[in-house]
Formats: C-alpha cells, sequence, structure tokens
C-alpha cells in the first residue's frame, strides 16, 4: 500500500487504487486539506492491520502464531507493518 | 444538493476512519455522491489488505467440523472472522454464522462488509436478522444496521421493524441508510399507525430526530412525501414552531422547504402562517436558501399563501439582498408561471427595486414579448403598470 502523503486528489486516487477523475470533487480541497484526508485514511489502515495482529495475538500463542501467519501468507505481498511483526 | 444527505454521508466516512464528524467538517462542500465514492474506495483499500491470508484462512475453516470453526472463529474474534466471512463459499458462511451467540454475531456485524457477503446474507434466515438487528438496536448502533438493509429481503426488514417498538431507533437508521430509493418501498410496508408514530416522536426530540425524518421524507415518493408531511403539519402550533426552531439551528432550510412544498393545501397555509414565519432572521434564512439551492420554483408559491405581514417582511429581505435574487426569483416564476406571486411580493418592495425587477422582465421581453404583455397586466392590477412601462409595451389585454 501506498503511504506517501497524498497532496491533491490525483495522488490521493493513487493512494486507495483508483482512477484519477474518480476523486475530481475533491479538486476544491487545499493540499492541507487533502493532507488531513490522506493522513486519516493511512491512521485507518494502520488501525485496522494493528486490530487484526491483536485478533491473531490474543488468539495465538507467539510461536505458533507466527508459523501459522508465516505459513498463511507464503507468497502474499507484504504489508508495510505486518512483515515485522516479531512480537 | 441535500445538506443532510452530506451530513449523513460524512457521519459514515467518520465512522470508517475512526474521527470524529467535525474533524471532517472541511468535506462539507462536497456532493454526497462523491463522499459515499471515496467511503467505498476506502473500504476497498482495508479489504485488499491481506486478502490472501484471509482467503487462506476461509479455506481452511471451509474443511472443519462447524462447532470446532465456530470455537476458532469465537476465539479469533469479530474482526478476523468478518473478514474471513468475506471470502467464505454462503452457505458455509451462513451454517456458522447460525450457531453464532447473538451478541458475537452483532460484534461480527460491525466489521462485516455486507457489499461483499450478501449471498452469505441471504441464506440466514430473516429470525437470525431480526435477532441481530434487536442487539445492534439495544446497543444503539445505527449505522451497522442501516449498512445492512440494502442487503437483507423484504421479510427481513419486516420482521425487524415489527421487532423494534422505537420509532427513533427506525429514524436514525433511515437518516443512515445507503440505498435512499429503497426507503419508499421499506416505509410503504409500515401501517398508516405506525407511519403517524414515527412523525410524532419527532416532537421528542426534535433537534436530533427532524434531520432524520427530514432525510427520510427527501427519499421517498411525492406520495408519501405528502402524506408523512400533512401528518407533522397537522400537530399543534407549539409543536411546529419548535421544528421551526430547529430548522433554524440546523439551517435545514434547503431540505424542508421542499417538504412543506409538497404538502396538501390547506396544510402548506397553516405552515407559511406561522406566526415564526414572519420573523426577519428566519425569511432570510429562507430567502438564503431559496437562492443558493435554486428553491424560488418552491417559495413562490407559498407566497401567494402569506397573510400581508410575512409577505411585507418577506419582501423587504428580497429587495435588501440586490440584483442576483431578484434575477434568481423571476427565473422560478418564468420556469412555474408563477408571476402572480411575484407581483404580490413586488407590490411590497421599495420603488428602485420595482423597477429593478421590471428591468429584468424586459429582458425576457426579447426573447418572449407576449410574456411581458402577460407581466404588465399583472403589475396593472397592482399599481405597478408605470414601474413595468405599460404605456409602451402593455398592448391590448
Amino acid at each position: 500500500m501506498v503511504t506517501m502523503r497524498a497532496g491533491d486528489p490525483d495522488q490521493l486516487a493513487a493512494k486507495l487504487g483508483r482512477p484519477a477523475a474518480s476523486l475530481s470533487a475533491f479538486r476544491d480541497l487545499s493540499p492541507e486539506q487533502m493532507g488531513v484526508l490522506s493522513d486519516a485514511i493511512d491512521a485507518a489502515a494502520a488501525a485496522r492491520r494493528r486490530a487484526v495482529d491483536d485478533a491473531f495475538r490474543a488468539a495465538l500463542p507467539s510461536l505458533p502464531r507466527r508459523v501459522l501467519l508465516g505459513v498463511l501468507r507464503l507468497g502474499a505481498a507484504p504489508s508495510p507493518e505486518h512483515g515485522t511483526d516479531s512480537r | 444538493m441535500s445538506k443532510l444527505a452530506i451530513r449523513s454521508e460524512l457521519d459514515k466516512l467518520a465512522w470508517a476512519l475512526s474521527v470524529e464528524p467535525d474533524a471532517l467538517g472541511f468535506l462539507d462542500d462536497v456532493a454526497a455522491e462523491q463522499l459515499r465514492d471515496l467511503r467505498v474506495a476506502i473500504y476497498e483499500l482495508l479489504y485488499r489488505e491481506d486478502r490472501v491470508l484471509f482467503r487462506r484462512m476461509a479455506a481452511v475453516a471451509e474443511r472443519l467440523p462447524i462447532p470446532l470453526a465456530l470455537q476458532i472463529a469465537e476465539r479469533s474474534g469479530p474482526l478476523l472472522t468478518a473478514r474471513v466471512a468475506t471470502e467464505i463459499p454462503a452457505g458455509r458462511g451462513a451454517e456458522i454464522a447460525g450457531r453464532m451467540s447473538t451478541s458475537f454475531a452483532a460484534d461480527v456485524c460491525v466489521d462485516l462488509d455486507p457489499r461483499r457477503t450478501r449471498d452469505l446474507i441471504a441464506h440466514l434466515p430473516p429470525s437470525w436478522t431480526v435477532d441481530v438487528a434487536l442487539e445492534l438496536a439495544r446497543r444503539g448502533d445505527v449505522v451497522t444496521m442501516s449498512r445492512f438493509v440494502d442487503f437483507v429481503s423484504d421479510e427481513a426488514v419486516q420482521g425487524v421493524v415489527d421487532a423494534i417498538d422505537d420509532e427513533a431507533a427506525l429514524l436514525r437508521v433511515a437518516f443512515y441508510m445507503g440505498s435512499k430509493n429503497r426507503m419508499d418501498h421499506f416505509f410503504r410496508m409500515l401501517p398508516p399507525k405506525r407511519l403517524e408514530a414515527l412523525v410524532l416522536r419527532v416532537e421528542d426530540e426534535p433537534d436530533e430526530l427532524l434531520p432524520a425524518l427530514l432525510s427520510l421524507l427527501i427519499h421517498v415518493s411525492y406520495g408519501l412525501k405528502r402524506e408523512l408531511a400533512d401528518i407533522a403539519a397537522a400537530q399543534d402550533e407549539s409543536v411546529l414552531t419548535g421544528y421551526v426552531r430547529a430548522t433554524q439551528r440546523q439551517d435545514l432550510w434547503p431540505d424542508i422547504l421542499p417538504v412543506v412544498g409538497a404538502m396538501s393545501e390547506p396544510c402548506r397555509h397553516k405552515v407559511v402562517n406561522l406566526p415564526i414565519l414572519s420573523e426577519p432572521a428566519v425569511q432570510e434564512k429562507i430567502v438564503r436558501a431559496a437562492d443558493d439551492h435554486r428553491l424560488w420554483v418552491v417559495v413562490l408559491p407559498l407566497v401567494g399563501m402569506m397573510n400581508v405581514a410575512t409577505r411585507a417582511t418577506l419582501a423587504g429581505i428580497v429587495a435588501a439582498r440586490g440584483h442576483a435574487t431578484l434575477q434568481s426569483a423571476c427565473e422560478a416564476a418564468l420556469m412555474g408561471e408563477q408571476w402572480d406571486m411575484l407581483l404580490d411580493l413586488a407590490a411590497l418592495m421599495p420603488p428602485a427595486t420595482q423597477d429593478e425587477l421590471a428591468a429584468i422582465v424586459r429582458a425576457f421581453g426579447e426573447v418572449d414579448p407576449d410574456l411581458v404583455r402577460r407581466v404588465v397586466r399583472g403589475a396593472g392590477q397592482r399599481g405597478l403598470g408605470g414601474r413595468f412601462g405599460a404605456s409602451d409595451i402593455a398592448g391590448p389585454a
């Protein structure tokens, strides 16, 4: 996932994996406002990732968790934070 | 553009991002449809995260005995269960969901994406949906309830509506419903007494429930809109005054004016002549809403029902706002053939404003000379013939 702070609708569309024209209604936002929106989306994605990790942590002890997640994620594209979860 | 539709979408976007709606206040000029598209794009982004992992977990869960799969789901928690549910075959998912405790199923629904689990939802019996909806209603989680309304059967919706005895909860769910065009269908399923109770419930909490009722009224068909609006208008003057004050505080005039316009004539007459509507501050906001939201076509017919005092206040405010407002009012009169209403208003305006209005009408005459003759005749009947150049262009009646 792209975590660069979006400063205009085209960058936000790229972050969300959408066509640039799909966010044309947001062109009147200032770069600062667009940045706030971009940060909120990044924070939501990070919170979701943490919630998923916490749920796995609560469900399984450390060693089986790491083995299971390693197997289940095998070959999948790593996301920014999951790849470093060694707690 | 409905302010309420935008407010509803901003609330849901804030919910998706786990921020306070006020933090997204800078988006309140973006159309509701665009906000919805952004919210869906964010759901998609979150959904793509770790999809391979959850697809593989679903493949494992599919092969486990149901009691074991259920045990693992409850141990894994609602978030992981919701994610796996989007990847598991619908029938299998429904079998597992059918054995969950109501409380855990409600927890899962909070994280579940109904657009990606519509087949699973369709496999669940209406009684399951009713139980889970009651649990969500007990928690006050109307946003989650509203997300599922579009995806459950009529039978399930009917069961939920019958089971929920708090009209306020139904109104709040309606406020957040995504598919507004299904609102008419759902609310037509309610018996008349329930509809009446729904409208009367607003009286208890006008600031919170009036926006929800208006949001409903905006999206239902004309017939149901008139039926519900007339129920509201039939209430005592003190109650209606409370509604106007709530409308004024929240600046809901762009949303409420079309509802007033849909009322039957006696109800419109009653509402238009409420004493509070002659207050200049109220009239000012009505005129601004008419200008900004092209609602003069709704406001002009109401002018004909106003008492003289209210009409005079309105005329003064229109005159003070200047040329753009006069132009908008004239265009609405042209579109709806509402010249008599506009001339009634003009008769109470200062002479300079009457001249300005006459100039706008004369400009229309370059395209439609017959129109000008009709307007000048009407102006003459109100003693304004000289202002509109009656001697030059009136011609024979």
